[in-house]
Order: C-alpha cells, then sequence, then structure tokens
C-alpha cells in the first residue's frame, strides 16, 4: 500500500474547488466528522452538500430518496449538477469506489482507533432504544466493549471506509487528533463549533485497551500509516530543526 | 518508608524513550531550566551529569541526593523507572513521552541499524541480518515504552507527553516550542500497511499505553471540551427528558 522511499514527496492534497470534481468527504463516526461538516458548511455554503440517509433532514434534497447503498455515478452526478463540490456524510466507500474509483477524490478523518472504539461504542449506548434498528440490536445484543469491538459491523470501522488505495494518494486524510493543524492543509482553520462529543465516556483502563487492540490490527495499521503522513504533510519534525545550529550541522553533514 | 525530607524528593525523572521527541524535549528542559536540568545519558556519556556517572542499575538515593544538592531539580535521560522506584517512589515525579508504537518500532529498528556500532542492540541486528518483523523477535524490542514505565499506571504520571502532540503539549510543563536538538532518522521509509499490521503482536502493551496517552493528552489540552452551546442544549434537552419521564 504505502512504499514511499525516503525523502520522497508526498502527492499534494486535494483542495476544494468551485470547477472541479465532487469530493466525496466520508464521515466515518465518531472521528470529529460533524464538527468538520459544519466548518465545511461555513467555509462553502450550497457548494456543501450532506447525505445521512435518505430519510434524514440534513441529507442534501437530490438524494432524499436516495439509499447509502443505491449512492451510483447517476446519484453523483445529479447532487454535482445542482452545485455540490464536497459531499459529506456517512456514506458506504465501497459502494461509492465503484462510481468514483479515483483516491484524489476522497477525503476521510481517522481516529486512535481503540478509543476511537471505546468512544462509538459509549455513543451508542447513550442512544435511546428508539433510535432505530442497529442501535436498539446493541442495547439488546452486546453486554460488553469487548463484545462490541468483536462485531463484525464494528470491528475495524475505519479501514472499511478509506478507499483502497495508497494511503497517499488520498485526496486528503485527517487524523482526529491532529484536527485544528490539519485543517489549513485544506484551507481551513478551526472555530469553535458544536461536534456531538461524548461528555460521559469513562478513561478505560488499560487491560482492555489491550484486548481491543487484538481485535482492531487493521485499524491500528491504517491509524499509523495515517499519522506518519500527517506528520510528514505539516512537517511537525522540520520545524524542530530550523535553529541556527541545526542549520550549520545540516551543512557539516553535507 | 522513604525519607520525604531528602533532596531528591524534590526531583523530577523525566524517562527519555528513545525515538520519542526526547532529545528535542530534553533540549527544550535544558534551555529552560539550565543546570537545574542533568542529563542522564549513561556512565560513558559527557553529557550524564558528573554526580550520576554509573550503570542505571547502580543509581541509587545518594546519587540522586547528591544531584539534588548542586542544584539540580530535573533529571532527563534513558532512565527505566523500575531502577528508581525503591527510592523514588511517586509517580507524579516521572515525566514520559510516548509514540505511536508501530511508526515507534520502525523508527528504533532503523536508528539501531543506522548506529549499529554503538549499541549491543544494533549489533544483534547487523550479526544476525534481521529485518524489520524480525527486530520484535528479540524480548527487548518488544513493548519497548512499557519497559520505560513499568511499574507505574501512566494516568499517575506528573506529566504523560504524545510525540506527535508535543509542540502543543509543552506548555503543560512550562516549555514552549522552539528550534532545538532533534535526532530524527531522516532515512527512515516509509512502512507499507501490511508490515504494520504484522508488528502489532509484539506491540499490544505499547498500543493500549499510547490509546490511553493520546486519550489524556486530548482531555488535558481540551480537545474533547464541548461547544458551550452544544453543552448548554444537551443539558436542557436531559432536564427535559428526565421531567417527561416524571
Amino acid at each position: 500500500m504505502i512504499a514511499l522511499r525516503p525523502g520522497a514527496a508526498l502527492p499534494p492534497v486535494t483542495r476544494f474547488d468551485r470547477d472541479g470534481p465532487l469530493i466525496l468527504s466520508v464521515h466515518v463516526q465518531k472521528t470529529a466528522g460533524s464538527r468538520f461538516g459544519r466548518l465545511l458548511r461555513h467555509a462553502y455554503g450550497d457548494a456543501l452538500g450532506l447525505y445521512y440517509g435518505k430519510d434524514d433532514p440534513r441529507t442534501h434534497a437530490v438524494l432524499r430518496d436516495v439509499h447509502v447503498s443505491a449512492l451510483d455515478a447517476a446519484a453523483l452526478e445529479a447532487v454535482a449538477a445542482a452545485g455540490v463540490r464536497v459531499l459529506h456524510g456517512h456514506m458506504q466507500t465501497r459502494v461509492l469506489w465503484k462510481a468514483v474509483p479515483d483516491p484524489a477524490r476522497y477525503w476521510v478523518w481517522v481516529r486512535e482507533p481503540i478509543e476511537h472504539t471505546v468512544s462509538h461504542y459509549h455513543f451508542i449506548k447513550s442512544l435511546p432504544r428508539e433510535t432505530g434498528a442497529m442501535v436498539a440490536s446493541v442495547h439488546d445484543e452486546i453486554a460488553s466493549l469487548e463484545a462490541f469491538a468483536a462485531t463484525a459491523r464494528f470491528q475495524n470501522l475505519q479501514s472499511r471506509m478509506v478507499p483502497p488505495a495508497p494511503l497517499e494518494k488520498l485526496g486528503f486524510l485527517g487524523v482526529t487528533e491532529l484536527f485544528a493543524p490539519m485543517l489549513p492543509l485544506l484551507g481551513l482553520h478551526d472555530r469553535a463549533m458544536r461536534g456531538n462529543v461524548n461528555a460521559a465516556k469513562p478513561l478505560v483502563d488499560i487491560a482492555t485497551r489491550r484486548a481491543l487492540s487484538v481485535l482492531l490490527t487493521e485499524d491500528l495499521a491504517l491509524y499509523s500509516g495515517a499519522l506518519e503522513i500527517a506528520l510528514r504533510r505539516l512537517g511537525t519534525r522540520e520545524r524542530r530543526r530550523r535553529g541556527i545550529g541545526a542549520r550549520i550541522a545540516r551543512l557539516v553533514r553535507r | 518508608m522513604p525519607d520525604l525530607r531528602e533532596p531528591k524528593d524534590g526531583l523530577i525523572v523525566s524517562l527519555h524513550i528513545p525515538k520519542t521527541a526526547g532529545t528535542y524535549f530534553g533540549s527544550l528542559l535544558k534551555k529552560v531550566h539550565g543546570d537545574a536540568c542533568a542529563l542522564y545519558y549513561g556512565p560513558a556519556s559527557e553529557r550524564t551529569h558528573p554526580a550520576l556517572r554509573v550503570p542505571p542499575r547502580e543509581l541509587t538515593a545518594s546519587h540522586l541526593n547528591a544531584a539534588a544538592e548542586a542544584g539540580v531539580k530535573i533529571v532527563h535521560g534513558h532512565l527505566r523507572a523500575r531502577y528508581l522506584i525503591d527510592f523514588l517512589p511517586r509517580p507524579q515525579q516521572y515525566y514520559v513521552v510516548l509514540r505511536e508504537p508501530i511508526e515507534h518500532t520502525i523508527s528504533h529498528y532503523h536508528y539501531q541499524l543506522a548506529t549499529a556500532q554503538e549499541s549491543r542492540l544494533g549489533k544483534l541486528l547487523v550479526e544476525k541480518n534481521l529485518g524489520l518483523e524480525e527486530f520484535l523477535s528479540i524480548a527487548e524490542a518488544r513493548n519497548h515504552q512499557y519497559s520505560f514505565i513499568k511499574p507505574f499506571a501512566l494516568e499517575d504520571f506528573g506529566f504523560v507527553g504524545v510525540t506527535e502532540l508535543i509542540d502543543r503539549m509543552l506548555p503543560l510543563v512550562g516549555l514552549a516550542p522552539g528550534a532545538a536538538r532533534s535526532n530524527e532518522n531522516r532515512q527512515k521509509p516509509m512502512v507499507d500497511l501490511a508490515t504494520r499490521q504484522a508488528l502489532i503482536e509484539g506491540l499490544g502493551t505499547d498500543l493500549a499505553l499510547y490509546s490511553q496517552a493520546m486519550e489524556l493528552a486530548m482531555r488535558r489540552l481540551g480537545s474533547r471540551r464541548e461547544a458551550p452551546a452544544h453543552r448548554l442544549k444537551r443539558r436542557v434537552m436531559a432536564a427535559a427528558q428526565r421531567l417527561v419521564r416524571r
């Protein structure tokens, strides 16, 4: 997947372009996607379309009757024809990929996988059972965090939401823990906006985290790669070497 | 019980786990605290404070008392908590910075290769011609970060930093980001996802620790704090639900 040589440049991030093709911003649950969506709305106005299912009032009018499994080329063309340039929401990458097999047109945020699973579990448990069938099944059938992480629907969820392409070729691969520093890569800036933070989430012990790590190997590998790409894009390490002494040391090494 | 009146009991010990931006962190500590920050990099290193020039397992309360009496307030270096716990038993006296364990292992491996003549582990890698995935067949390389902090619980440390957020976290310990000494290995390649996944088996404890360190960092930095309007709305909704239930 990724095999960049030392010093090799990363491909550029795909930024918003009013005249460009539709960008697909896949909102993985509990990765600051709600907050990101609000920032996108503030920056792009009606050029942002949302998709949160066919019955959700937030979903763009053109897609209101389209099931998540039916987001095909025609549906995406229709929303683009309505002036949308970024479509953000809970979409399935495996469905979108059939219509748009170009990694440069995807934006995705990923989060540290163990805490992501903890957060996702407590978020669903905090919702009323009446919210929907999925929530009801978690309430009724899943008794523990470990059982939740071992459920096919939730295990390694983030890996399934990332396009099947080298990570560095994605239009944008964000890391939730670096949310504010990464926004300028897209020409955006953080603002005090609401997200759906779960304030009641407990701090989970090391033994439980270790048990979860065994179940989340794909997501842990993905996160590790995403974090390294993020640090290279942000030039975090470069900044540490900018002093005069460091410059002289570099010259001596040459 | 340790004698809490001893000079060493006011010391902070900053555990520098190799390849976690510890050289950078140590340089910033030195910049701010000057001679009150002593370094420890083994008995043979010129950087090591004169009062501490003994092998790590031979450090005693007397060595730390001597350093403290010479004006040292912070000791930063390649130290493991288990060598110090008998005479510095309070985890609140310790700082540590953790790094994402898979990339940490990749970095550690390439650093050992690049400096093979200077370390036992590096020589072993070269002699046995071990690849990255085979690196974790060496017990010392597995859960390497945990080996520095055990037996303490992470949440009890005086400061738990995260390498990837280090510049944002420095103000929590009175430091500011800046150009400073760093021993980053720029020869390190990007590693593919399959190899990263293969490394996980030897890193379960480190991954768990890092996950908790990151969550602690997020909470301390306030990154998960709710926007005020959202908090108000949530509280109003909760109160309304309670009323409906009654």
